[in-house]
């Protein structure tokens, strides 16, 4: 059986007519190949050997974040489980099993190819679902807790609405077994209403094996502001996809990522920023470091639409290659139909600035410690994006602890 | 403890040092004059063991150690300080973080226990005073945003919390005012001892009014062309560096 034929085999049937219709899909358009622009970079020539019905690892027992103000849900086994009492402002409902929800707008939306091939996937049957409804600003930083347990095929399929007026901080921490080779693909609908705002964390630390291809769409009313952090730090071949559109006017979007990869992780993100009405905003900084044989990739888009006149946009990549068999391939996109607007893009690709490393050795730093402080000083400008100070030095201990150890070849 | 003998440097395949030797004793400072191309900051990078500067011929033994076969931060955890005439900025990097890394790193290196924040706390609290160091600095990226006499007063400011036996300043008096420049001689002072030794690279006399040097060498073509005392300084303040190069033709002739 062909990759696509196994994938088909193992979902559930079609609980719903979307269900169906998504199923149909994605057997007309298939699975993107090299040729397709956005995948490009992203063979998935891992996938080949995947069986999606093989069986899960032992359960994992993640490691926990400081900074969090409690940890509202964890995917385990497949499964999602409430954890701590919901804070006030907050509902939570875990979907009673797969596809039985209504279409998210998200179903109806998927652009008609091949390059949306895992979402129509995960539209035709999701083992697990979470909604998160947000009414009201809700204090703290609310963690979710998502494990990689299987050898399989896991599909999760998450939604969010955050109501006019709601708040939220969210904190997403992927992790997973070293052994877990299977694949994850999931898919996060975002929506966001009028004044409304909502921070999203992803700290992806997912096992040395696994593979996961995630799906995130974001639509912003009026005003509405969107704030990504996300670090891609784990994993064997990883990509996301995220697409976020500033529908009415003063919305705005702030994509920070920071990506940092060995060995032979292959990261890819791919950014669109549709700016769908005037005066709103967006803003990204993406920075990755790639060491050994690490490929990173970034796509990054600004749609300004016709019409969405008085739009702001820029979008910054910086880029750190460690090592002369690491690769980096990164691109911004400008693609402005509207008048007065205020858009900027920009990207470089370098390597750790030998008289910075000198500096530090000639004070009596070792090299390898050298190059990690000026590694991870890199990547400060990311965690920076993190308000909560406790929060941030955690999260800078895990970067720290996925940066190279060692700066080989 | 430093005996450079007949050292020869190239830079990007271009001869700088053409046969330099100097010794220094310990509880000696000495000062390196010269005009600018004499080679002045090569032999500092060259002892701190910056790359890309290739020796070609000669020696340099430090407390009996082959100086030259030495990592840079070997050089440092033995001993060796460059005060740079650039400090380099390093955005990111905390100044606090960095000084304590960096001697705990030394300490390590030479087998003696690390020191925890409230140590190293109280071991700069006292230094940051005297070199009028603002507390904000510290918490500032490495030289990030300093001004000229900031970058300055770090570099010493460093030196004194890392206490090395051996302190080499390049042209650390250059772009200071004359208070800056009291300040940072009073943290040289300081550092003055029996044990240790100083070399002070200047184009200028006037540090040398403030940190009282015990030779005086002046370099040019890449070698040391005359020594002397304090008065050697004082003369080529008067007649300016042409005066060396007249003065050897007149012997000549």
């Amino acid at each position: 059986m062909s990759l696509t034929e196994r994938l088909l085999a193992a979902l559930p049937a079609a609980a719903t007519a979307s269900a169906a219709q998504a199923r149909e899909r994605f057997v007309e358009f298939g699975l993107p190949n090299s040729r397709v622009e956005s995948w490009r970079y992203s063979a998935l020539r891992g996938l080949e050997s995947l069986d999606p019905t093989a069986a899960d690892t032992a359960p994992f027992a993640a490691a926990q974040l400081d900074g969090l103000s409690g940890t509202l849900a964890a995917l385990i086994g497949g499964s999602w489980q409430t954890m701590s009492a919901l804070p006030p402002g907050l509902g939570l409902a875990i979907a009673p099993s797969a596809g039985l929800r209504a279409p998210s707008e998200l179903a109806l939306n998927m652009p008609a190819d091949s390059a949306s091939a895992f979402a129509l996937l995960n539209l035709a049957g999701a083992a697990a679902g979470l909604d998160l409804i947000v009414d009201a600003p809700v204090l703290g930083i609310w963690g979710l807790s998502l494990q990689h347990e299987t050898n399989g095929l896991l599909q999760v399929d998450n939604r969010i609405r955050v109501h006019s007026g709601g708040a939220i901080t969210l904190l997403e921490h992927w992790t997973g077994a070293d052994e877990a080779g299977g694949l994850l693909n999931t898919l996060l609908d975002i929506e966001l209403e009028t004044d409304s705002e909502l921070t999203l964390i992803r700290v992806q630390e997912l096992g040395s094996k696994a593979q996961a291809m995630q799906t995130t769409t974001v639509r912003c009313a009026d005003r509405a502001r969107f704030n990504l952090v996300t670090l891609e730090l784990g994993g064997l071949w990883t990509r996301h996809d995220v697409s976020v559109d500033l529908n009415k006017a003063g919305a705005s979007a702030n994509v920070t990522g920071l990506v940092a990869l060995q060995g032979r992780q292959h990261h890819d993100t791919q950014l669109a920023l549709r700016h769908l009405a005037g005066a709103a905003q967006s803003r990204t900084l993406w920075k990755a470091v790639a060491n050994q044989r690490a490929r990173s990739v970034f796509n990054g888009l600004i749609r300004v639409a016709p019409g969405a006149d008085l739009t702001e946009a820029h979008l910054k990549t910086a880029n750190l290659l460690l090592s002369a068999h690491a690769e980096i391939d990164t691109k911004p996109e400008l693609v402005i139909e509207a008048d007065e607007v205020v858009c900027s893009h920009g990207a470089t690709v370098g390597q750790l600035d030998d008289r910075a490393l000198f500096y530090l050795r000639s004070r009596g730093i070792p090299e390898a410690q050298a190059r990690q402080i000026l590694t991870l000083a890199f990547g400060g400008e990311v965690l920076a994006a993190i308000a909560d100070s406790s929060l941030r030095a955690a999260l800078s201990a895990r970067v720290n602890a996925h940066l190279p150890q060692t700066f080989a070849e | 403890m430093l005996e450079i003998t007949n050292l020869h440097a190239r830079v990007a395949g271009k001869p700088i040092l053409k046969g330099l030797t100097l010794h220094v004793r310990p509880g000696e400072v000495h000062a390196i004059m010269g005009p600018n191309g004499a080679g002045k900051s090569t032999l500092g990078h060259v002892l701190a063991g910056r790359d890309g500067y290739e020796v070609t011929a000669g020696t340099v033994h430090y407390l009996g150690e082959d100086l030259l076969a030495l990592p840079p931060e070997q050089r440092a955890a033995k001993g060796v300080f460059l005060a740079f005439q650039y400090p380099v900025e390093i955005p990111g990097v905390n100044n606090t973080y960095f000084l304590k890394a960096a001697l705990n790193a030394q300490r390590r290196f030479r087998g003696e226990p690390e020191l925890d924040s409230m140590q190293f706390l109280k071991l700069t609290r006292e230094k940051l005073k005297v070199l009028s160091i603002s507390d904000e600095l510290m918490h500032r990226a490495v030289n990030e945003g300093f001004s000229g006499g900031e970058k300055k007063r770090n570099e010493i400011f460093q030196m004194a919390v890392l206490e090395p036996r051996l302190a080499i300043l390049d042209e650390t008096d250059s772009g200071l005012d004359i208070d800056a420049l009291k300040i940072v001689a009073e943290g040289v002072n300081r550092l003055r001892s029996p044990e240790r030794g100083v070399i002070v690279i200047t184009h200028y006399q006037r540090l040398l009014d403030y940190i009282i040097p015990d030779f005086v060498h002046v370099l040019a073509d890449g070698r040391i062309v005359e020594s002397g005392d304090r008065s050697l300084a004082l003369e080529l303040e008067a007649h300016g560096y042409s005066w060396i190069k007249e003065r050897k033709l007149g012997a000549a002739a």
